[in-house]
């Protein structure tokens, strides 16, 4: 950081300010705030309205509800592996993306998983990783995983299988996601092929194991647009159609590329 | 006015109730609320791992609902606290060494991430408003982020940071003193 000469003291106000005090609590609006009115400002910056890039993770963090509530802390499973999944993603040098994920390694986040992914792929994960479909409300059943590591049901069948899907027909965000739980369990980006080794192609895989459930996703989410948020953002934000999209992620939105850095 | 305090208010008692009964929808509205007052707060304390960070917080946040008592005071407080418990684990992953204070995480004084630069994208003077905050000491910049965008109280500030009420109350005026000299040095316009 470069050198900044500091203005003389008298410049601003001395600690110990009420303009301070109230700046904290909030009730110092910029238009009222004087001589450190560019403070004020920097404030009222830290509370603008959200982002899109800020609520881009919902749908992994409702996976993440879903398979959570009504369990356990911690399930134990044979195969778990507890390797800090950040390093093992940086030294693989891992392509950084900036979709947020649930990053666990537990039975309970694979089940979870199959909420963010498109319909169609959700009806392939209940029928083979026996993921709940939890309707609102409900306590999710735990599934009836098989015995196995690569054998329909478990944990391998149905991360390698979500991937190779999604790495075909799913958006960016959607394969980040993917990619990256699968790397954790498998305890390594570099360790995936090995891991997904044995395990069929999702064309080659037998549906109709189990009744059909309804499509996952419930119909209470919330649509994901600028209507339930104060009118605080530019007028330049691409507007978000949720309409399209099942994961409820804006059509345009683009994760961790963007054209200028700074 | 904080972003948690202007969404949820009243609602936050039945948010809450209903997500630990399993509502989606109620969690939503909380996680909603929570989730880019706590990516801010973590650009600042973690800027290369504050999306990581934030989902393993939730994570936590999943696993402790169903036994969480209180208003939604004690919940900023609680969202908080899970979180600077991982950006300190997340900071001692990445250096092997024990780290006790937000200082000693690696870029700590610069958000230069592709999400940061995302935000700038969608938000200019938000992410000029954090990178102005990242130029402080850690702990000016992190009470001034508890009480302003997190909107916690000088008291529950201090629990978390570890300092007496006087002690977080100094440190944020300072912080804001020194933030006002360095946007009448470099002139930064939002």
């Amino acid at each position: 950081m470069p050198n900044i000469p500091w203005p003389a003291r008298g410049d601003v106000p001395p600690v110990g300010d009420p303009a301070y005090d109230a700046l904290l609590d909030g009730t110092l609006p910029p238009e009222d705030a004087g001589g450190v009115r560019p403070v004020a400002e920097v404030l009222a910056a830290l509370n603008s309205a959200p982002a899109a890039s800020e609520l881009a993770a919902e749908a992994s963090a409702l996976a993440v509800f879903r398979g959570g509530i009504g369990r356990p802390a911690a399930p134990a499973r044979p195969h778990r592996r507890r390797r800090p999944v950040l390093t093992s993603l940086l030294s693989a040098k891992f392509g950084a993306t900036a979709a947020a994920a649930a990053v666990t390694l537990s039975g309970a986040a694979v089940a979870a998983y199959a909420g963010v992914l498109p319909a169609s792929m959700q009806r392939l994960a209940h029928d083979t990783i026996g993921a709940p479909s939890a309707p609102p409300g409900a306590h999710p059943a735990h599934p009836a995983i098989p015995v196995g590591p690569k054998a329909p049901g478990s944990a391998a069948y149905g991360l390698c299988t979500a991937y190779a899907h999604l790495k075909a027909h799913g958006s960016a965000e959607q394969k980040a996601v993917a990619f990256r739980n699968l790397a954790a369990a498998a305890g390594g980006a570099a360790n995936v092929t090995a891991y997904c080794a044995g395990v069929p192609h999702p064309a080659a895989t037998p549906s109709g194991k189990q009744p059909t459930h309804p499509a996952g996703k419930p119909a209470t989410h919330p649509s994901h647009g600028p209507a339930t948020h104060p009118a605080g953002k530019p007028a330049t934000h691409p507007s978000h159609g949720p309409a399209t999209h099942p994961a409820g992620k804006p059509a345009t939105h683009s994760t961790g590329k963007p054209a200028s850095t700074s | 006015m904080p972003i948690l305090a202007s969404v949820i208010g009243a609602e936050f008692t039945t948010a809450l109730a209903a997500a630990q009964q399993g509502s989606e929808a109620a969690f939503s509205v909380l996680w909603r609320d929570g989730n880019p007052v706590l990516l801010r707060y973590l650009r600042v304390a973690a800027p290369d791992a504050a999306e990581d960070v934030a989902a393993e917080t939730w994570i936590q946040v999943v696993r402790g609902l169903p036994a969480f008592r209180g208003d939604e005071r004690a919940w900023r407080s609680w969202l908080f606290t899970i979180a600077r418990r991982r950006v300190i684990d997340e900071g001692r992953r990445r250096s092997r060494h024990p780290v006790t204070s937000l200082a000693e995480l690696p870029g700590a004084q610069e958000p230069r991430t592709e999400d940061a630069a995302a935000l700038a994208l969608e938000n200019m003077a938000t992410a000029a408003a954090i990178t102005a905050i990242s130029a402080l000491p850690s702990l000016q910049a992190e009470v001034i982020l508890l009480r302003v965008l997190a909107g916690l109280d000088t008291e529950a500030v201090g629990k978390l940071v570890g300092r007496s009420q006087g002690a977080v109350r100094i440190a944020a005026h300072r912080g804001l003193r020194r933030l006002a000299q360095i946007l009448a040095t470099t002139g930064v316009t939002l």
